[in-house]
């Protein structure tokens, strides 16, 4: 894929992820109502602005998607579970929720969980990584806590956090998939780290008798930087599929958040209508496909794993 | 490679092309025939015939097949009065009561009833049925560590006598007016196979033994259990020679089970559109959709010990901001009836002159004006589809009167640990009743602590009148009081009823007779043509 | 294996079911009180509680006690009896072994089956097809392996016949599997490719085609194995959402229930047999890569 398209698609997924209802919402970009001036009111939402008031207003520049992902009355019930029309250009599922709004604003969960969840991960592993390179008795230790580790099954952990929290909530999800990734990207830390510790300038340090902190942050760290944004980028694919498939079994983000999952879930329950089945589908593909990209570009040449 | 991804594409482009077929010029009624169930569904047509086999789809296994400690639906289903059979028969139309394993049940004074058991009974093993037995089965449902459904109705009951074989005393403390009913649901146990043995783990709880016109065959986890006719029973024989039921989780997946022919009834259909579905396909012609109405219903349960929800009129304002009809319309695609109150309508225990609270959201806006700030928390089940449409619909119709509702979804095993600690604002419950329904333990102050009580709901009138209801033996007066009771809950709405789903069974056009209900099945009087 | 990669290993082990437990103790729900449904009332809910053993306290020793006590009876094989139907739950975890064995060795022989084929087409082809390829796999391992179950059912998958739905379902595990191999396989072959003796070989007069199976394969073939080592175990483990998407009754289907039934006696067998199904997983793959080449370490 060239390079300035995939770049190109990583801004645009980041800026959907950031802003969606600036491409989906029931309010517009810009309005003029009653006199007022409203500049992105679907960003900002005041309470003096509603949807009904678009017969009212002298200007109205309604976002791409003009629909919440969120909103069922609005849509009259023979438009419910109703396949793409041109009012609903990707259809509504099945409470009568446009489609591509909840397809847009489900980027925002994608990589809130996907990017969150690994950053968490990759701080986590650093952590272990890097403790148990640097210190023999600890590596006995967190070598055995990096296998239980990888070990645990994302299910599992899921259901118990979230009776310990008393919810599923985005923070949770997110947590729990980091939970499960770390040990991954502890091994690679760990590995890399040994790896730079035999290095001849390392050596040196050692031997004049720097801290185990500065040598870590000093001369191991740069050494792990570049796997471990190898290992970040394919990993983001693997936490976007993983909570994908914890939407689609019901134990994702709570409702009404939009995720894609969720899509594939109620394409589940529904007998597969293709409206509801496809545009996740290809989100997250295109997402996934993004990931492993970059991290095969991250990836200097030659060089073969890397990923989880 | 390339060549791959193309076959997916196709693959994908065909799966995803609707395999309804079209219909054809004459009319949209060539594929399956719905038939309307009232009170019952329409008796069978034709003479029986003897021999033949069904296959039903059950969705869930149970963990053990002894009805006495098994709360799960389906070994209900599966054993009682098929495998194992019960006392009494209670007529699920009109709820009276007639002989089953009892020939006959007598009041011999208000304080005694005394049941005479039929002759000559044998259980499969072919020991003899005596008074021994139902003994031995009262004594556990009475027990409290149990847990038997029935034993809160089998309470009054002092002392259980059994002077001869055939005859059981059992004498009352006190009046019993549910007593009749919970013989009528309570299967017999084999005494001498369970004596001294623990009911959960006991062999026979995974191979039962029973009188009943079924013997138990074998059982094959995950996969099914299969019955045969019992040649030796008692009464008239079942026609059908063997009954499988089929384990399979998905809906959608017994559905192409029954189109290919491996499967006869399907108890649910998985959604209205797919019953829509077989009645347009021609493939289906000669096939039943049974319509009828479980005696259950959907409700939406108020935490009344948070202060924001502890005054009626706040929780009836609320009421009114549920939209009944756009959530049966959404969640069971209108296939619903509308209930007001914890009775079976229809029944003399509902006072149909009760009205719904109709959608309001005007009127609930005003009504809520005083208090600001309101903010709730829904508490759903993860997996209930339903849960999850009407949390998702609450929380838009709420907000727009202004009142914040947030959502959250956990497990059953959470749910029912947080319900029984108080720990919620609203949740969304099933309940599914008896004919004679007993509302002490959802409504009775006292079972906020471990009853069904889980929004701690508490008035002195309505304990009261559920008081005298268990102490009203005479049914005219006890359906008044019943009445009584509906319109007292209605005034309170510790509960916002929301409506009673329907369900729709799908039988293969060679079976006769066979009628669902929540009670199980009518195995014994159906009959398969070859 | 040596002594003390064994003694590691066994740590490991006791360290997954001390985490497991300590997690279940945590888990909020009460078993007994789910299992008892309508019949639940307080004198039933304690009787139940004190029949599965979990009456005891929730300070630690008490803890610790019932972890010992499990400890004990586990390494005689007994994991107790499940909450649900009171079955041993090593019978329980017996029935559904072998449907999650057999989609891991099957999705692993489809893997390699045909990932190492399709190394060897994509380092001989061409690089306008080669690149063609390679978009195709991309798109086809971004796939999300859900969508792809979903699709494969609804596509009339015959689930009647349970080896046939098994094979349909390890194909959608291993398609993300086939991609990976069958890169890293092209990868090594090319390297192998270009290697001296491969000149050799070829300035012998030997085709691309012959230089690659007689020659490069043997040698490129050891990192495609090398894998086998961290994908086997995973593959092992099962996938729990094929198996619940496909409706088959494996590990995976068992452990969600348990998780939902708050079944602790087989959540605890399960853990335990997760583990150690990774590590024979693990040790299988090294065995192999020994094997094919004895020069490697263990």
């Amino acid at each position: 894929m060239k390079r300035a398209l995939l770049w190109i698609l990583a801004i645009l997924a980041l800026a959907l992820a950031l802003c969606p209802e600036l491409v989906a919402s029931d309010l517009p970009l810009a309005c003029r109502v009653d006199g007022n001036l409203y500049l992105f009111p679907s960003l900002t939402r005041p309470a003096t602005l509603d949807p009904s008031d678009r017969t009212r207003a002298t200007f109205w520049l309604g976002t791409p998607i003009p629909h919440s992902p969120t909103a069922q009355r609005s849509n009259g019930m023979t438009e419910v579970l109703s396949p793409p029309t041109s009012r609903h250009l990707l259809g509504t599922d099945d409470r009568g929720r446009d489609v591509a709004a909840r397809l847009v604003h489900g980027t925002r969960v994608a990589l809130v969980v996907g990017i969150g969840s690994m950053l968490v991960a990759a701080l986590l592993g650093l952590l272990v990584g890097l403790g148990a390179a640097l210190s023999r008795p600890a590596d006995a230790i967190l070598s055995r806590v990096i296998e239980v580790g990888l070990s645990f099954p994302t299910l599992f952990l899921l259901l118990v956090l979230q009776g310990l929290r008393g919810s599923t909530s985005l923070a949770e999800v997110t947590l729990a998939i980091a939970l499960t990734q770390w040990p991954h990207l502890a091994r690679l830390c760990r590995t890399e780290a040994r790896r730079a510790l035999a290095a001849p300038h390392v050596e040196a340090a050692r031997a004049i008798g720097a801290s185990p902190l500065r040598i870590a942050v000093f001369h191991l760290l740069p050494f792990t930087l570049s796997p471990l944004s190898v290992a970040l980028a394919f990993g983001v694919a693997q936490a976007v599929l993983l909570e994908s498939g914890l939407s689609l079994l019901g134990l994702g983000a709570p409702p009404p958040t939009p995720s894609w999952g969720e899509l594939l879930q109620q394409a589940q329950a529904a007998g597969l209508p293709a409206w509801l089945l496809w545009p996740p589908t290809l989100a997250i593909g295109l997402v996934v496909l993004l990931a492993n990209q970059l991290g095969r570009r991250l990836r200097p040449k030659g060089v073969s794993g890397w990923s989880l | 490679m390339a060549g791959m991804f193309r076959v997916l594409v196709v693959v994908a482009a065909l799966a995803a092309c609707k395999r309804t077929p079209a219909p054809t010029d004459a009319g949209p009624l060539t594929g399956a025939t719905r038939v309307q169930c009232g009170a019952s569904c329409p008796d069978a047509v034709g003479t029986a015939v003897d021999g033949g086999e069904l296959s039903i789809h059950a969705d869930a296994e149970p963990g053990i097949l002894c009805d006495l400690v098994e709360h799960d639906a389906w070994s209900r289903w599966i054993v009682e009065n098929q495998v194992q059979e019960t006392l009494l028969f209670q007529d699920p139309a009109t709820g009276a009561i007639g002989p089953r394993l009892a020939a006959s049940h007598v009041f011999s004074d208000d304080k005694t009833l005394v049941l005479t058991l039929r002759n000559r009974v044998h259980w499969h093993d072919g020991t003899a049925f005596s008074s021994a037995d139902v003994a031995f089965t009262l004594g556990l449902a009475r027990d409290p560590k149990i847990g038997a459904d029935q034993a809160a109705d089998l309470a009054p009951i002092v002392a259980v006598e059994t002077p001869d074989a055939v005859t059981v005393r059992l004498r009352l403390g006190r009046p019993a007016p549910y007593l009749l009913q919970a013989l009528s649901h309570i299967s017999i146990l084999p005494a001498h196979l369970y004596r001294g043995r623990d009911l959960r783990t006991a062999p026979t709880s995974r191979a039962p033994v029973g009188t009943g016109p079924f013997r138990f065959v074998e059982w094959l986890p995950g996969q099914r259990i299969v019955l045969a006719r019992h040649d030796g029973y008692w009464g008239p024989p079942a026609h059908l020679a063997k009954v499988t039921f089929r384990f399979v989780r998905d809906k959608q997946v017994a559905l192409t089970l029954y189109e290919r022919g491996e499967l006869d009834v399907l108890p649910r259909l998985p959604t209205p559109r797919v019953a829509d579905s077989l009645v347009a396909d021609p493939r289906r012609h000669g096939d039943t959709i049974l319509a009828w109405t479980p005696r259950a219903y959907y409700y939406v349960v108020w935490n009344t010990q948070r202060p924001a929800l502890a005054k009626p009129e706040v929780r009836r304002a609320l009421g009114a901001l549920i939209d009944r009809a756009r959530f049966m319309a959404v969640a069971f695609g209108g296939r619903a009836q509308p209930i007001t109150g914890p009775y079976v309508p229809g029944t003399p225990s509902y006072d149909r002159s009760i009205a719904a609270i109709a959608y309001d959201p005007v009127a609930a806006k005003a009504a809520l004006a005083g208090i600001h700030d309101l903010k709730l928390t829904f508490l759903a089940t993860a997996g209930s589809r339903s849960a999850e449409q009407l949390a998702t619909q609450l929380q838009e119709d709420f907000g727009r009167a202004g009142v914040q509702l947030d959502i959250q979804t956990v497990d059953f095993a959470t749910l029912l640990s947080r319900l029984r600690k108080h720990d919620f604002d609203v949740s969304a419950l099933q309940w599914t009743m008896s004919l004679e329904q007993d509302n002490y333990n959802m409504f009775h102050s006292s079972e906020a602590d471990h009853g069904q009580n889980y929004g701690a709901f508490s008035d002195p009138a309505v304990d009261r009148t559920l008081v005298q209801i268990r102490a009203t033996t005479d049914d005219n007066a006890r359906h008044a009081l019943d009445r009584t009771l509906h319109r007292q809950i209605h005034e309170a709405q510790p509960y916002a009823f929301v409506c009673s789903p329907e369900a729709e069974t799908l039988v293969r056009g060679r079976i006769h007779g066979f009628r669902p209900s929540v009670d199980g099945f009518s195995l014994a009087s159906a009959w398969s043509t070859p | 294996m040596t002594a003390r990669s064994a003694l590691a290993r066994l740590a490991t082990l006791i360290g997954i079911t001390v985490a497991t437990f300590l997690l279940l103790e945590l888990a909020p729900g009460d078993p007994a009180d789910l299992r008892l449904g309508r019949g639940s009332n307080v004198a039933a809910v304690a009787a139940l509680r004190t029949e599965l053993g979990l009456d005891g306290g929730h300070d630690a020793g008490s803890v610790a006690q019932r972890y010992l006590t499990w400890l004990g009876h586990s390494l005689r094989f007994d994991f107790g009896r499940s909450f649900v139907d009171g079955r041993a739950v090593r019978q329980r975890l017996a029935e559904a072994l072998p449907t999650t064995l057999l989609l891991g060795f099957l999705a692993a022989l489809f893997g390699w089956g045909l990932g190492v084929p399709l190394g060897c087409a994509l380092a001989l082809a061409r690089d306008r097809s080669r690149r063609l390829a390679d978009v195709a796999l991309s798109l086809a391992y971004a796939l999300p392996t859900a969508s792809l179950a979903l699709i494969l059912l609804r596509a009339g998958a015959p689930y009647g016949d349970r080896n046939v739905t098994l094979v349909v379902a390890a194909l959608c595990l291993a398609m993300p599997l086939w991609v990976r191999i069958g890169r890293h396989q092209t990868a090594a072959l090319k390297t192998a490719l270009a290697s001296d003796w491969a000149r050799t070989a070829r300035a012998t007069g030997a085709s691309e085609a012959q230089v690659l199976v007689r020659h490069a394969l043997r040698h490129a073939l050891l990192p495609t194995v090398t894998l086998l080592t961290s994908e086997l175990p995973a593959l092992l483990s099962g996938s729990v959402l094929v198996e619940q998407i496909f409706g088959l009754r494996g590990l995976g289907t068992l452990g969600i229930d348990a998780v939902l039934a708050r079944d602790y006696p087989v959540l605890l067998g399960l853990g335990t047999l997760g583990a150690v199904l990774t590590f024979a997983g693990t040790g299988l793959g090294e065995v192999l890569v020994r094997w094919l080449d004895p020069r490697v370490a263990a």
